[in-house]
């Protein structure tokens, strides 16, 4: 027996001294998802953060020579055929951006089979999903294998399919003699319970509101991710040969410029929303009439005046500008009263309501207009939140705000 | 100095010869034993004949398209060439090549087949392996029909099976499952053929298996053939009667009689079993498997099965039934007969869905709402008689709740996702959610069939459903407005129809839109157009 680990050592030794002076293969992993729909950063606060333009323009940057990609759902944030398209572009951006797995969520799964399976096959087929998932007839694939990482799934940390899938991710790896590395739809907390349980898991992505942690979060050698919510964020990791490290988080802040091919997608994106003519198919709850800023001026001069030298009188160009001026989830805050049957319909056939004007904040002045007794039905004051709401414009504060529109 | 301790080393392990890993093939795994067994004894001149029939890196095999319409005679040549490519992806050091005589693998094609005790269906294929060098190594005879010979088999089809008869012929025992080269099918789901990363590894260990007979054999030296012997306990289980929620557990014995460790591992064909998967058991010992089955999200009689794979050749797979019947706490159930789609016409629509709750169970609404499509819900309590077809069960009295929804018409086109939450009083069950289609006529999922960007040149496939739960309808014909693409209906069990377009690889580059047209025997909606967009690069 001893004479078997003198050998044992010897060969041990000597292997080591005849072994390659090169070090093990490092590999970049950059980790991005949760667009939720978000395919494009909106609102009123400067920088605004987010959009596939810009992340596939930065995961172009950190790219290096072993590099892998991975997304996370939810691609879309509910059902309907706006979300639908959002979906296919952004699939189509992941392929043609070389993402190596995406990862659908639960949103994404709510949707009809044949959508999902479009995405999957616009994305280059790259969705996988450990726990079987048909799409009619075709499955997913249950893992990925990539460099020294195998790549698998569980939709969260209770359910025994997930824990199944789980267990199946480290057990695939070892036999093949690669790093398990799991995307979750689980949370932080369950993820840190995933990680106590399979400890030979490398990484975990899991699912997070908010922006992501500043800091890297370890259980044992397990790194845990999340690159928060909306889109807005991309997560970069080195892999030193036996784990990860040098955490770091990328804001996609404006100082990106565009990405060509993903502005291209975008634009396509874009021309869709117009052709399919979604705007038209607005669901509009009201009958209230709207007269148009431009009907006030006669006797509130100075407001008006005021009015047209703000922002407010300009929000329907900057739609023009970035080419959204036709989709329906940009338009409803930048036009007057698109909630009402006889409110804006489009630019050319209701130019009177292509702007925020005073009815956006006073209500209908079609009776006052009439009767100047009868007072505008809305308290401009309260209204200002139904778009200046803390998803778009998160440093809203009235106090601060006013001053710039005071009349 | 390396080569002396290497020698060293490799004698001191030389007594005793290589043994087959778990998940390789009976087949395989007799080889090893036999080719061993003839090393044993010295018969080196026999064992070189015996290995010389085991896999190697360069591969002939030979297609028999006797029975193949010359029409077809191509696309079956294309599609084996494409299963072999599948695997040359995955070794680039393994060649292929079709051959006229002496083949390895040969490819033979037949009308129709026997029942699969199985599957239940026509088997598609049947491996045949042989050890006599009178014969090809691997035989896979081929069904050129499927579903008891009403459909004729698909070129995919024959890629899988093809890509599965190489996985055979590298000693890759059948796995249940949908990917992988261990994985086929007699039904009609095609399976993408991918050599999974296991699978690479039990192939490149299969092959380092065969290679250290063929050193043995040059080298004239002699092994003890390693002998895999195990028992294994329970070979069937049947959990009785649970309650959903319980997790019974199955427990499989696995002794060691034989000379060598038994390595295992457990590979379940559903994903409610959470197994440790792998282990080892020594001369002379017993290991348990120990398998946890989650009951939680299904109830009704249970028909699943576990396959232990172990590297004794007389039990490289042996298939375990688990049976049972679990009792389900709840059931969201409908009196109906269109299903799970409920359909609204311009005036909305009302939905009824009912809560059974089984005898003993605590469970009470306190909040029901619909998601996905405008409407409002109200709930009463009910009893009444029931039948659950999905877990098997005839009309019975049922205790629970009625829900009736009331479905808006409005933002409903085509075919949308709405969900039943059901938020109760009990903590294992808080929130019950139940999904429903809500649908205006026959509907596409996608609307519209979008390509994104394609190749100029490359030939793309997309596809979108048609569907009207509940209300059969048959596609009569289905056409291109524009001769670039080609338009398909396969009809799918449930009445569903998969509308495939075929972009044909001609169009000059630009946008590309067109129109899928199909005619339908529905009187209220004869044609369905389907929009098809595309951008050619």
């Amino acid at each position: 027996m001893k004479a078997v680990g003198v050998l044992a050592a010897s060969i041990t030794m000597f292997l080591g001294l005849c072994a390659s002076p090169k070090g093990p293969e490092t590999w970049t992993v950059i980790i991005g998802g949760q667009t939720a729909g978000y395919l494009s950063p909106c609102g009123c606060v400067k920088p605004m953060s987010g959009g596939i333009r810009r992340k596939f323009a930065q995961i172009k940057e950190l790219r290096s020579k072993n590099t892998l990609v991975l997304e996370t759902g939810n691609l879309v944030n509910g059902a309907g055929r706006q979300e639908v398209i959002k979906g296919e572009t952004l699939a189509e951006a992941l392929k043609a951006s070389k993402v190596d797995a995406l990862f659908f969520g639960s949103k994404d799964w709510a949707l009809d089979p044949g959508v999902l399976a479009a995405f999957h096959r616009l994305s280059g087929e790259i969705a996988i999903s450990t726990e079987p998932k048909l799409l009619a007839d075709q499955e997913l694939l249950q893992s990925l294998s990539k460099g020294p990482f195998l790549v698998g799934t569980a939709e969260n940390a209770s359910s025994f399919a997930s824990q199944s899938a789980t267990q199946k991710t480290v057990d695939d790896a070892t036999q093949a003699g690669l790093n398990p590395v799991l995307l979750t739809n689980a949370s932080e907390a369950e993820a840190a319970e995933i990680a106590r349980t399979y400890k030979s898991l490398k990484l975990i992505v899991y699912q997070s509101e908010g922006n992501p942690s500043t800091k890297p979060i370890y259980i044992g050698d397990t790194i845990l991710v999340s690159p928060g919510e909306k889109g807005k964020h991309l997560i970069k990791l080195d892999w030193n040969g036996v784990k990860f490290e040098n955490y770091q988080v990328f804001d996609l802040g404006p100082d990106i410029k565009d990405d060509p091919k993903t502005a291209e997608i975008f634009a396509r994106y874009q021309k869709r929303i117009r052709d399919e003519k979604l705007l038209d198919m607005v669901s509009r709850t009201s009958h209230t009439e709207f007269v148009g800023s431009e009907s006030c001026r006669p006797c509130h001069g100075k407001e008006f005046e005021i009015w047209h030298g703000s922002d407010h009188a300009k929000a329907f160009d900057t739609l023009e500008k970035s080419g959204d001026f036709a989709d329906p989830e940009c338009v409803s805050c930048h036009v007057i009263g698109l909630d009402s049957i006889k409110g804006f319909q489009s630019k050319p056939r209701t130019p009177a309501l292509a702007e925020v004007g005073c009815e956006s904040c006073h209500g209908s002045g079609s009776a006052h207009i009439k009767d100047p007794s009868v007072k505008t039905p809305m308290s401009a004051q309260k209204s200002c939140v139904s778009c200046h709401n803390l998803e778009h414009s998160p440093e809203f504060d009235f106090d601060k705000y006013w001053p710039k529109i005071k009349h | 100095m390396l080569t002396a301790l290497l020698t060293l080393a490799i004698q001191s392990k030389a007594d005793l010869g290589p043994i087959a890993p778990s998940g390789s093939s009976q087949h395989f795994q007799e080889g090893v034993l036999q080719a061993s067994k003839l090393i044993e004894a010295g018969d080196f001149a026999k064992a070189k004949t015996f290995v010389n029939r085991m896999p190697q890196t360069k591969v002939t095999y030979r297609i028999d398209l006797t029975n193949v319409t010359k029409e077809r005679q191509p696309e079956f040549v294309e599609a084996i060439k494409k299963a072999s490519d599948v695997v040359k992806e995955a070794f680039p050091n393994f060649e292929f090549k079709e051959t006229k005589k002496g083949e390895d693998i040969r490819f033979s094609f037949v009308e129709s087949m026997s029942k699969s005790e199985l599957s239940g269906l026509p088997q598609g294929a049947v491996i045949f392996e042989s050890f006599d060098s009178s014969e090809p190594i691997l035989e896979s005879v081929i069904s050129l029909t499927r579903m008891s010979g009403k459909v004729s088999v698909e070129t995919s089809h024959i890629q899988q099976e093809a890509f599965f008869a190489f996985g055979r012929y590298f000693g890759v025992a059948h796995r249940p499952g949908m990917q992988g080269i261990a994985c086929r099918t007699d039904g009609l789901t095609v399976l993408r053929p991918i050599v999974v990363p296991a699978e690479r590894g039990l192939i490149a260990r299969n092959l380092q298996t065969v290679q250290a007979l063929r050193e043995a054999i040059d080298k004239k030296t002699k092994l003890i053939a390693a002998r895999v012997e195990s028992r294994i306990d329970k070979l069937n289980w049947d959990i009785g009667r649970v309650n959903q929620g319980e997790r019974p557990q199955i427990l499989i014995g696995i002794t060691n009689s034989g000379n060598v460790p038994i390595q295992y591992f457990v590979t379940p064909d559903c994903s409610c079993f959470l197994i440790k998967s792998s282990g080892v058991a020594q001369p002379g010992e017993s290991s348990t498997i120990s398998v946890t089955m989650d009951t939680s999200a299904f109830g009704g009689a249970q028909y699943k099965r576990l396959f232990v794979y172990t590297n004794d050749p007389s039990n490289a797979v042996v298939e375990i039934p688990v049976t049972g019947f679990i009792v389900p706490a709840y059931r969201i159930l409908s009196d109906d007969p269109t299903g799970d789609t409920a359909y609204v016409d311009d005036s909305g629509g009302k939905i009824v869905r009912y809560l059974t709750v089984s005898e003993g169970q605590d469970i009470v609404p306190h909040e029901i709402k619909v998601l996905g499509v405008s409407g409002s819900v109200v709930f009463e309590p009910w009893s009444g008689t029931l039948p659950d077809p999905e877990i098997g069960e005839g009309p019975m009295p049922r205790k629970g709740y009625k829900i009736t929804i009331l479905v808006s018409p409005s933002g409903i086109s085509g075919r949308v996702n709405a969900t039943l939450a059901i938020l109760t009083n009990n903590e294992g069950f808080k929130s019950l959610l139940h999904g429903m289609y809500v649908q205006k006529g026959i509907a596409a999922a996608p609307n519209v069939i979008y390509f994104g960007e394609i190749d100029h040149g490359s030939v793309a496939r997309a596809w979108t459903l048609l569907t009207r739960p509940g209300r059969p309808f048959k596609i009569l014909s289905a056409k291109s407005s524009s001769p670039e693409f080609s338009v398909t209906a396969e009809e799918m069990p449930g009445g569903t129809y998969k509308v495939v377009v075929e972009y044909l690889g001609k169009a000059f580059p630009g946008s590309l839109t067109a129109t899928a047209t199909l005619t339908t025997d529905s009187p209220d909606q004869k044609t369905i157009e389907v929009p098809i967009q595309g951008i050619i690069r």
